[in-house]
């Protein structure tokens, strides 16, 4: 606990980085299964401010975690370490719903254009959620450097965007949603589940079999069990209402209750992995 | 170059000078060391028939600080580039001006060296094997003030010479495996000394080391 106490502003860099970035994915679906009109999206545009609002949340996040912010721009200088790949793939997406947004303010973005830049946003969606998670490859802490991390930190993209996505859709008055896209919801949200809930039961129960000369990985996983339990609750109860605000009752409530359970959730099991820096050594 | 720290744990009682004298010397924060002397303890006993106790418990200390590897853990996750080796001397060091604080460094180091000075410097900082007195000639400060004389710092050719075959790699407990990063160190060992793969012992003033 300890540790994961020290990496607070990560931990919530981390998680409300995912679920913005993820929240994409599914506006990308809505953009490509529907034809939203002139009036429809310059709403859809004026609601996706919400997830571009939480992504700068997310930078603002991750600056407390740096103890000289002024320094930032040298993370340039090693273009090849993992936190500067991290940072960058982060800030080109970033930039490129900046560009989006902007363009569609000043009436550039004509339909094709349109799809070509959400879809590259969803693709760079699920690259912020490998390349956050390879950031922690750092081979002398083994528990962070197994593919489990950015398993489980697509997962995290997948299924914390879920809500956000489908209340932007639902701020925008984007009413009724195709079939299609439901399903499509559907099976990329569950995905997202299967891949978080692995990364996060691979990285407990790896941790859980290693002891060193300081450490007792067993201990260590045992005291961040109850995070392991309020993620399990929060992202599980957030996927159902997701799935009741898909296929019976949706609203703005309902769904902003689903994000911050989500965002709960993966802040939880991102304790869980800040808890269990284990190092091969002292 | 390269400098290297040689230890003796067979002289060294864990009285802690070496810690100290460079805690002071470099007038650093309550929570930050740039060398430390880890305990470590294991063992057990036993009750015989005839009620006496037999009894297989060790003890000995570890004092280390930042070993200027080789291979360094640290230097490649930096994403900035502050810490860095010299070409000259080989040390591994922090540029405070490039420094982000962000604490790769210390996640990644095996030997838990740089701390992040979130008091004053608000960089990461760690032993920089006394950089301005090393090119000075002069010796460093912990290697001065330890009164067992467990401890020396030279260009590794001439420490080599000097201990000899007393002089091994270091691969004991509570270490890591040296091919992990190659540390500039050795160490000579005291009989109770364990290999890195050790599960009989611990480090038991952890409060103290971190
Ligand atoms: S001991 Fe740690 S901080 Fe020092 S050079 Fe080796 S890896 Fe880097
Ligand atoms: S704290 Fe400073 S020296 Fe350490 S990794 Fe970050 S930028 Fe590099």
């Amino acid at each position: 606990m300890e540790h994961a106490l020290a990496e607070l502003p990560l931990a919530l860099f981390t998680t409300i980085g995912a679920v913005g970035v993820g929240s994409f994915i599914y506006l990308c679906l809505a953009i490509f299964t529907h034809s939203f009109g002139e009036e429809g999206l310059k709403r859809l545009d004026k609601f996706t401010l919400v997830p571009l609002v939480l992504l700068i949340v997310a930078t603002i996040c991750a600056f407390f975690h740096l103890s000289q912010p002024l320094h930032a721009p040298f993370i340039l200088l090693h273009i090849l370490s993992p936190m500067t790949i991290e940072i960058l793939v982060f800030g080109v997406v970033v930039g490129f719903i900046v560009v989006y947004l902007l363009l569609a303010k000043f009436n550039k973005l004509p339909a094709v254009l349109r799809k070509v830049l959400i879809a590259l946003i969803a693709l760079g969606a699920i690259a912020v959620g490998i390349f956050m998670g390879l950031a922690y490859k750092v081979s002398t802490i083994p528990v962070w450097a197994a593919p489990h991390t950015p398993i489980m930190m697509v997962g995290f993209v997948l299924a914390g965007g879920t809500s956000l996505g489908l209340l932007v859709l639902k701020l925008a008055k984007l009413e009724p949603l195709s079939q299609g896209f439901k399903l499509a919801t559907v099976i990329v949200m569950l995905i997202g589940l299967a891949l978080s809930a692995y990364g996060v039961f691979s990285l407990y129960t790896m941790a859980q079999g290693i002891t060193t000369h300081i450490a007792n990985g067993a201990e260590m996983a045992a005291e961040m069990f109850p995070c392991v339990v309020v993620f399990g609750i929060c992202i599980a109860l957030s996927a159902i209402l997701n799935l009741v605000a898909l296929f019976k009752n949706s609203n703005v409530a309902l769904l902003s209750v689903s994000v911050i359970l989500a965002l709960v959730g993966i802040f939880a099991a991102r304790l869980v992995f800040y808890g269990l820096q284990i190092s091969i050594a002292l | 170059m390269a400098y290297t720290f040689y230890f003796d744990a067979s002289r060294c009682t864990g009285c802690k000078t070496c810690q100290t004298a460079c805690k002071d010397y470099y007038d650093l924060p309550l929570d930050i060391d740039y060398r430390r002397v880890y305990d470590y303890e294991g063992g057990s006993w036993e009750v015989k028939e005839d009620g006496t106790v037999s009894q297989d418990a060790y003890a000995y200390h570890l004092s280390i600080s930042c070993n200027h590897c080789e291979k360094p853990a640290c230097t490649a996750v930096c994403p900035t580039t502050a810490m860095h080796k010299d070409p000259e001397t080989g040390l591994v060091l922090v540029d405070g001006t490039k420094c982000i604080g962000c604490g790769y460094c210390r996640m990644a180091c095996p030997y838990d060296a740089p701390r992040i000075d979130r008091s004053e410097k608000m960089q990461s900082r760690k032993c920089d094997g006394c950089y301005e007195r090393t090119i000075a000639g002069k010796q460093t400060i912990c290697v001065e003030a330890c009164p067992l004389r467990a401890l020396d710092f030279g260009p590794y050719e001439e420490i080599h010479e000097k201990y000899g075959d007393k002089a091994k790699a270091p691969n004991y407990a509570p270490m890591p495996d040296m091919t992990v990063t190659i540390p500039n160190l050795l160490v000579h060992p005291c009989p109770s000394m364990k290999p890195v793969d050790d599960t009989t012992g611990k480090v038991v003033n952890l409060k103290e080391v971190r």
